[in-house]
């Protein structure tokens, strides 16, 4: 790990994702809409960990985007069955620009909205539940 | 964007889960989280609510205070959930940080209070909501 006095300093921001009209619905829906940040940083982490099993096969695909429901994708992650089907169980999403691992994160201006939405479509879990953890990283900035 | 400054401020998050049952369904005093240990210095940046689960009940109101100290300690925010801001999943309702006097500033070893007040609530018939508290800290030794 490096370290050095201007580098980054992370914060993980966590959401719960409960099974009614999230996991156990099909349609396109927000979890999170628009909220401002405040301060400058960049994504560097999708994880989901499951809190509660699913007992029928699902799929549903979480974008975050950078800005309102109609954003800019810079990270998403597919949540099925498989990954439903123990408690505990971590997933990681892919995070970049557009939803595709570049290399590159994804970057917040202290300004900017984020938006975290399940798509459209999908298949309908029954029951499951989990956490989403998104993990930020921002190096020491003024107040505002 | 706030220009970088290697002596500024680092960000972070904590988010809690605001149940229905024993806090949104009624409009007694309760505590969400209870004189915890802040373990370094920081202030408190920002409070979000983010509805999870569709909001119900004819006048609903709760409003949540975040204390620098116990129950009865000072006011650093606070925000209110109504039947209005929790009728669509995911919308964010920013709440209202109390600068006057440094009371949204923490010491090392302070204790914050998270806590749903009696005044003015009306109880939800359905909901709950993610509570997003934003602090700002400085570099700090361990202790």
């Amino acid at each position: 790990m490096g370290r050095g006095a201007y580098n980054y300093s992370r914060t993980i921001l966590s959401l719960q994702i409960p099974s009614v009209a999230y996991l156990a619905a099909t349609g396109a829906v927000n979890l999170m809409l628009s909220k401002t940040l405040g301060f400058a940083c960049e994504l560097e982490r999708i994880d989901v960990v499951t809190t509660a099993t699913a007992s029928v096969a699902g799929s549903r695909v979480l974008n975050v985007r950078r800005g309102n429901a109609t954003g800019t994708v810079v990270g998403t992650i597919t949540l099925l069955l498989a990954s439903q089907g123990t408690i505990g169980t971590v997933n990681a999403g892919v995070v970049g620009e557009g939803g595709v691992a570049t290399g590159a994160l994804p970057s917040f201006t202290d300004t900017d909205t984020i938006t975290v939405q399940f798509a459209g479509s999908g298949t309908a879990f029954t029951g499951g539940g989990c956490e989403l953890l998104l993990t930020l990283r921002d190096k020491n900035q003024a107040a505002a | 964007m706030p220009r970088l400054a290697p002596f500024g401020y680092s960000r972070h998050t904590l988010t809690l889960t605001v149940p229905f049952t024993g806090v949104l369904n009624t409009t007694n005093q309760v505590n969400l989280m209870l004189s915890k240990t802040v373990p370094f210095s920081c202030e408190l940046e920002r409070i979000d609510v983010v509805p999870t689960t569709v909001g119900t009940g004819a006048g609903a109101t709760r409003t949540v205070n975040v204390r620098n100290g116990s129950a009865t300690g000072t006011v650093a925010g606070t925000a209110t959930a109504t039947l209005s801001n929790q009728g669509t999943l995911g919308v964010v309702t920013a709440g209202t940080i109390v600068t006057a006097a440094g009371a949204n500033k923490f010491g090392s070893g302070d204790t914050m209070t998270v806590e749903f007040i009696t005044a003015g609530a009306t109880a939800f018939t359905a909901g709950g909501f993610e509570l997003i508290l934003t602090f700002r800290d400085k570099n700090q030794a361990a202790v």
